[in-house]
């Protein structure tokens, strides 16, 4: 049950910050993939099962505010849930800069399938930008070790 | 749970969900682009979401930005004050136009309807994967918007077209800019037409069907709707010629920046009147 609460909550903050995203930046939806950020995080802190019902469900919102395909988000985020929640338990991610790296793999991997998925299913063009799409790994990855961090440091306190 | 389930939990979750992910992808492709079942149910659940977060922060209000929104007001109503005395003369210059053109009855009424035919709605949300494919508005089926009505930007210039998903308060925008957008247009300067396709990657377009042969059009060429598509009014501005080029094929390749500015889409407008639609 517990993990239905944080999960609903998760989707919502998440949600929310793609909600806000577009009236600060044009750009910000093209380099932050929050649904992205959240899978990763949520599945790093509870597992490879909820981490995959919650990539499955955030795929659906995205895919719902999406032309083309339904679903393509959904594939790509239920498998980056899964792995981030079955990796985080095999390897120490404690030190930062080994957890940003496992991020920027998983966020990569996540943006790898999808845009696989786009070309092969979707058939329509990735929009490049210029370049600024191939940030989208590396700032989602930074946000999410950060937001890791933060949960991380909330939790410590908490307990003291 | 018998113990072989309960080890194989995880994978047993995760299977489960790739599995019905790939038949909701199964049922998706033969659909082409129209909206599934699914696809519109959770357009219906989250666009009111959207739309409500947006209208509580807009209802709520940002003090600091309200203060330094209110330090911009003055220069912003010198430059109104300066846009409507253009306006007022653009608008005096046309009634007069339109008097030459026609009697006064008739110009008064194409006056009037024109005043009716568009509905305002803001800007609530940009297709997530690929911004420049689609955006959602605020505006839906209660507000007398349908499938098809044209979208402009607040100064006139082309955005695309109304089209699936539609709930009765959202509504969804193809953008000019979409690569399964097809508008028809003419250069303003030489009138060749010819359609325009949106090329998401890039956020512009290109003009394509135009002849390799045909030498007339040029760069920097505005170009605008011609109707002939039944779906948008002529005469609307659509975008900019930046290059003209040949790939040996019988057409040219013509890259088109688009009028209206994807950064500043804050407030667009359906042409939801005789002008605009097929309704």
């Amino acid at each position: 049950m517990r993990n239905w609460i944080d999960g609903a909550l998760a989707a919502a903050a998440a949600f929310l910050a793609f909600s806000l995203l577009r009236p600060l930046s044009a750009s910000a939806d093209l380099v932050v993939d929050v649904f992205s950020v959240a899978v990763l995080v949520f599945g790093t802190h509870k597992g490879e099962a909820p981490g995959a019902v919650f990539g499955a469900a955030c795929g659906l919102i995205v895919d719902a505010f999406s032309l083309g395909v339904f679903g393509l988000a959904g594939l790509s985020l239920t498998l980056g849930g899964f792995l981030a929640g079955y990796v985080s338990r095999k390897i120490n991610i404690q030190p930062f800069f080994r957890m940003f790296a496992f991020f920027a793999v998983l966020a990569a991997g996540t943006f790898a399938g999808w845009a696989g998925l786009s070309a092969l299913i979707g058939r329509s063009p990735l929009p490049w930008s210029g370049g600024l799409l191939l940030l989208r790994p590396a700032v989602s990855a930074s946000a999410a070790a950060m937001i890791n961090l933060g949960i991380r440091r909330w939790k410590a306190r908490r307990e003291r | 749970m018998p113990r072989f389930l309960k080890e194989r939990k995880n994978g047993l979750v995760l299977a489960g969900l790739m599995f019905a992910q790939a038949v909701l992808l199964s049922f998706q492709i033969p659909l082409g682009e129209e909206a599934s079942y699914i696809e519109r149910a959770a357009f219906a659940v989250f666009a009111p979401i959207q739309h409500g977060i947006r209208s509580a922060l807009r209802g709520g209000g940002d003090f600091l930005g309200r203060y330094l929104y209110l330090r911009r007001v003055e220069e912003k109503n010198r430059r109104y004050r300066d846009e409507l005395f253009r306006l007022r003369q653009e608008n005096a210059l046309l009634r007069n136009s339109l008097e030459r053109l026609e009697d006064r009855e008739a110009a008064d009424a194409f006056l009037n309807r024109l005043d009716r035919a568009f509905v305002l709605a803001d800007v609530i949300g940009v297709d997530a994967l690929q911004p420049f494919k689609s955006i959602v508005i605020n505006r839906g089926t209660r507000h007398g918007v349908r499938l098809q009505m044209p979208v402009v930007d607040a100064r006139g210039r082309l955005v695309g077209r109304i089209i699936a998903p539609i709930d009765s308060g959202e509504a969804t925008v193809q953008l000019i800019t979409d690569n399964l957008s097809a508008v028809s247009v003419r250069g303003l300067e030489h009138p060749v037409s010819g359609i325009l396709s949106g090329d998401p990657a890039s956020g512009r377009a290109w003009m394509i069907y135009v002849p390799a042969s045909d030498e007339s059009l040029v760069e920097n060429e505005a170009l605008a709707t011609t109707g002939f598509d039944r779906v948008f009014p002529p005469g609307l501005p659509a975008g900019t010629i930046v290059s003209i080029g040949t790939d040996g094929s019988l057409f040219k390749k013509i890259a088109v920046q688009p009028a209206f500015d994807f950064r500043d889409l804050e407030i667009v407008a359906v042409l939801t009147g005789p002008s605009g639609g097929r309704e």
